[in-house]
Parts: structure tokens; C-alpha cells; sequence
């Protein structure tokens, strides 16, 4: 039993090791576009940096502002439900330290599947990757 | 004691090297590579990137072509027999990959080569291919 539980330690530190080395941006995205459909204040200002985080906060999570603001995020109203989204490129500058991502969201609208395009920059801030334009 | 370190040690080893980006990017490509000849869409969709990505997702035509194609490589009694990778340059800084390698394909008795060079990204945790160069 001591030696099963061993060896068992052994596949799952490495395993865990991979995992702690750090976030992708696509996860980023992902984690604004919900908060932005959710207007979660407190969940998408630990994504923003830059101008878009000083937007965010000169709303101050209340107001026409703040869901304009969700709005132009997404580029979608909130009345459109996000489907899915697929990343088309991923580019990376200064040793992987800031990215361009492209990516397409498939939303439904009326029952009928739309699509939007949108390329945001990222950057790799305290080991979160967050969003600076969009 | 010491009769459980060495297989450990190989375990560890081993867990690590098959988390090496080369050895993803040959998945990856033997994977595609045979996805395009036997048809299989899901497997395409999400191993590719970039223009294709989007071209497949917007286009309905572009799942039947697939379909069709790999019908006639059946009709035709063409297989793929193996991918053999040349070369493998991977950019760690900016994420991206050059591979190059060789498909060999066989029709009854007669075998051919296919010499192939594709782009690859590091996108949303996976390594995806961006452009067909050859």
C-alpha cells in the first residue's frame, strides 16, 4: 500500500507542478467576458490594467457607464448570450511577456448564431495575465 | 529503499518528457495529418487556428468538402501509413513552432512521400497549427 501510494505522489506532483507555473491569457479572456456578462465589478477589475482598469473604476461598478462599459468589452448588449468562443491566434512579444490575442465569439441572437472578431493585448502583470487594450 | 529510486527517478523522468513542446507537436501533427485524410471534422476544428479555424467554423461547405475528400481517398484506396517529423524549431519566447516532416502514403503496392512544412501557435493550452506553408 505504501509503495502504491508512492508511486501515485509521483505522477501527481509533476502534474501539479505544470499546473502552478502559471495562467494562460486565454483564460483571462474568458474570465472578463464572464464578468462583463455578468457585470461583476470586483471579478473583472483583477483582469484590467492600463486605460480599461482606470475606466472601470471611474465607473465604479453602477451606472449606464459600467454596462456601456461591459458592453463595448464584449462589443455585444447584454441581451445577446455568448456560446462559445474560439481563438484563432495567439501572438507573443518580449520573451512572452505580452500577447495579442485574436479571437472569435459565437453568440445567438434571435435563435440565429452571429459571430464578432476581436483582438485584445495582454499583458503579464504579478503572474495574471491582464488585459490592457481591447 | 534504493530498489524503489530508480524507477521512480524514470517515472519522473519520463512524466517530464512527455510534457516537452516537441513531443506535443508531433501529436499534433500526426494527429492533423490523418484527421485530413480520414475526414474526421472535430479533431480539424481543434487543431487548427487562425484563418482555417475561422474559414471551417463560418463555412457549412467547408465539413462536407472534408468529408467528401476523405470518400474518395477510400473510394481510391488511399492510406496514410505513417508521418515521419524532420524538424521541429520551436520559438519559446514567442510561442511559436516550424515543423517539417514527411507523409507517406501507399495505393496497393505503389508508396509516395508528401514533404510538408506547417506553422504552429501556442493557443488556449494546445499547440495549433496557423498556416499550411507547404
Amino acid at each position: 500500500m505504501m509503495k502504491f501510494s508512492r508511486i501515485i505522489a509521483l505522477f501527481i506532483l509533476p502534474l501539479f507542478l505544470i499546473s502552478c507555473f502559471g495562467s494562460n491569457p486565454e483564460d483571462s479572456v474568458r474570465n472578463v467576458l464572464d464578468a462583463a456578462e455578468s457585470t461583476n465589478f470586483s471579478k473583472m477589475s483583477a483582469y484590467l490594467t492600463g486605460n480599461t482598469l482606470r475606466m472601470l473604476l471611474v465607473t465604479g461598478g453602477r451606472g449606464i457607464a459600467f454596462s456601456r462599459l461591459c458592453g463595448r468589452i464584449r462589443k455585444i448588449y447584454a441581451a445577446y448570450e455568448i456560446e462559445d468562443i474560439y481563438f484563432l491566434r495567439a501572438r507573443y512579444y518580449n520573451a512572452a511577456r505580452n500577447a495579442n490575442i485574436s479571437f472569435l465569439v459565437r453568440y445567438s441572437y434571435k435563435n440565429i448564431n452571429r459571430f464578432r472578431q476581436m483582438t485584445w493585448r495582454l499583458r503579464l502583470i504579478d503572474g495574471r495575465w491582464k488585459i490592457v487594450s481591447f | 529503499m534504493s530498489h524503489f529510486k530508480i524507477p521512480a527517478i524514470l517515472l519522473v523522468i519520463l512524466s517530464f518528457s512527455a510534457c516537452t513542446a516537441e513531443s506535443k507537436i508531433e501529436g499534433v501533427v500526426e494527429t492533423l495529418s490523418r484527421s485530413m485524410i480520414e475526414g474526421n471534422y472535430s479533431d480539424y476544428i481543434n487543431l487548427t487556428g487562425g484563418a482555417i479555424l475561422k474559414a471551417a467554423v463560418l463555412n457549412p461547405v467547408f465539413k462536407r468538402r472534408l468529408i467528401r475528400k476523405s470518400e474518395n481517398y477510400l473510394i481510391r484506396g488511399i492510406a496514410l501509413v505513417d508521418v515521419y517529423i524532420k524538424r521541429i524549431n520551436v520559438n519559446k519566447y514567442n510561442k511559436t513552432a516550424y515543423v517539417s516532416f514527411l507523409e507517406k502514403y501507399r495505393r496497393r503496392r505503389r508508396v509516395w512521400t508528401l514533404n510538408r512544412l506547417w506553422n504552429l501557435e501556442y493557443i488556449d493550452g494546445s499547440w495549433r497549427v496557423v498556416r499550411f506553408i507547404r
